[in-house]
């Protein structure tokens, strides 16, 4: 049985997981990377320790441009995530990155009416703390400027 | 070298199939509705348990060993977990029939039992979708963690990008209804729905809202595959199994980063099915669509080649997926208003299809039948089988 700690708890990244904990290492600086390709200079996500398109071993972290626009989401009225439940209806969008085409983030609309998502909205990250200041994860915003 | 498929054509036929009843709360072991189910498959085709030499288990559940050992086969020489979700049962098809055409067994059972809705939810099912630390690293942070939610996501985009609409998938769930209605195996048998009750539903995770869910289920399904040398001297109508084929899609660990948005494992595996069949999407009668969700229902039945992308939209009105319509999808109701017995439902309702038993639900015409799997992020395979 989960201990009632762990009902309540949003789960948070495994900071120890070797293959991913630079990428956290880069969001606690509110920078945001995603894996290159220096054989065929293609950016992929999710970070992956071979090249997806090419298959090379050469792929490292490489830092992008946080902003793109919403490309597709959901609205959650029922989570099924702990610690999300007092939280319905919040929204999970998929954003493609401006700087790294073929790249699309999962993260939480932030600052934004539901009412305001759309297609191609222009959106930037917001480095996001979690609650005990572990880790800061990645959100979305309308860009101000758009 | 590669395997020219077209060898393994309408060599392997499904020779039983068996199931318990589906329920909210079996009162039964998952061993206890998988013996029922697997007793009922292996006599159905005429066959003693010590037939049978080779079990395809599912990933969860009881497994071969456990279920060898309680129907008193002492020669089992061969078992595998096939590890394609949703997929899982169109899969095994073609390990079946790849086993019994290259000797190696001769009497295949595959077998599903769970309580899905009394035991396991769908959420202690979830560790099992392939790239678990993307999952607790890159989503779950975000209150975005079963699959409904992701597949949400695939079809808010199929409605940026191609218009479609909830009265499209709602066309589907009412179908799935209408038929369910005609089954008194179907959990929602005695439950009627319109569309206003299917517009009025719930949102659940948009666009999904309750009704375009499948149901969580207790309950269990089998099936057994022999040489179609032997299937002519068997009790049952032979159902041949003329193409089946099962597909990655590009980058199955994840669901969002395809470059093609909307590629589906089915999208490789139907071309290679139809390949192998010597026939086409249009040479079927219809099909058995797996239909976790409404919305993904419809993306299989344009990645499967039944209509073009995007436009399933329209191959859906004016009831052509219903019972009488042109191209009947799912008579038995599918996940979503018969069980969700993860698909093994689909392939025994497109046995009892063929072989002309399936009652008031009978489609009047049913020679050639396609049958889909959808697993995990995007896994697919599918079987096209004959009388
Ligand atoms: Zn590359």
């Amino acid at each position: 049985m989960a201990s009632d700690n762990a009902k309540t708890q949003k789960p948070l990244p495994d900071r120890a997981d070797l293959d991913n904990a630079a990428f956290w290492a880069a969001t606690a600086e509110d920078r945001l990377q995603v894996k290159l390709c220096a054989a065929c200079s293609r950016h992929h996500w999710p970070p992956r320790l071979g090249c997806p398109y090419c298959g090379s071993d050469r792929v490292a972290w490489s830092a992008v441009d946080p902003a793109g626009e919403v490309f597709s989401w959901t609205v959650i009225y029922r989570s099924q995530t702990p610690g999300f439940e007092a939280e319905v209806p919040y929204a999970v969008v998929l954003i493609a990155l401006k700087s790294a085409p073929g790249v699309r983030m999962v993260g939480n609309l932030v600052n934004c009416a539901l009412e305001g998502l759309r297609a191609g909205l222009p959106v930037e990250a917001v480095f996001t703390p979690a609650a005990d200041n572990s880790v800061k994860l990645v959100n979305w915003q309308p860009t101000e400027r758009s | 070298m590669t395997v020219d498929l077209r060898e393994l054509s309408d060599k392997a036929c499904i020779v039983g199939i068996g199931q318990t009843d589906y329920s909210k709360a079996s009162g039964r072991s998952v061993q206890t509705l998988a013996l029922q189910a697997a007793r009922a498959a292996i006599a159905d085709a005429g066959l003693k348990p010590h037939d049978i030499d080779a079990i395809l288990p599912y990933i969860l559940g009881p497994t071969a060993d456990e279920i060898a050992s309680q129907l008193g086969i002492s020669d089992l020489r061969y078992s595998s977990i096939i590890k394609m979700g949703g997929a899982t049962f169109v899969a095994c098809l073609e390990t079946a029939a790849l086993l019994i055409h290259n000797g190696v067994a001769r009497n295949v059972l595959v077998f599903c039992a769970r309580n899905g809705r009394s035991g396991t939810r769908v959420t202690g099912r979830v560790n099992t979708i392939p790239g678990q630390s993307f999952r607790r690293d890159f989503e779950s942070p975000y209150g975005f963690s079963v699959p409904g939610q992701w597949y949400a996501v695939l079809a808010r985009r199929h409605m940026i990008e191609f218009g479609t609409t909830r009265e499209d998938a709602g066309r589907f769930a009412v179908a799935m209804r209408k038929h369910a209605n005609l089954n008194p195996a179907a959990m929602m048998r005695d439950v009627p729905m319109t569309m206003d009750d299917y517009m009025n539903s719930k949102p659940i995770f948009e666009p999904f809202h309750l009704l375009d869910c499948c149901l969580e289920s207790d309950g269990a399904g089998a099936y057994i595959v022999s040489a179609a040398e032997q299937a002519k001297d068997m009790p049952q109508k032979p159902v041949f199994i003329s193409g089946v084929a099962q597909a990655k899609p590009t980058g199955s660990d994840d669901l969002f980063n395809r470059p093609d948005f909307f590629e589906i494992g089915l999208t490789k595996a139907a071309p290679r099915a139809f390949a192998m069949a010597g026939m086409k999407p249009s040479d079927m009668d219809g099909a058995m669509i797996y239909d976790c969700f409404s919305y993904v229902a419809l993306l299989e039945i344009e990645e499967a080649g039944f209509c073009a992308r995007g436009e399933v939209g329209d191959f859906v009105k004016d009831g052509r997926i219903e019972l009488n319509g042109a191209f009947p999808i799912n008579p038995h109701g599918g996940l979503l208003s018969e069980a969700h017995i993860a698909g093994i439902n689909h392939v025994i309702e497109g046995v009892r299809q063929l072989r002309r038993q399936a009652g008031a639900r009978q489609m009047r015409k049913a020679a050639r039948l396609a049958v889909t799997g959808w697993g995990d992020l995007g896994d697919g395979a599918l079987a096209v089988l004959r009388s």
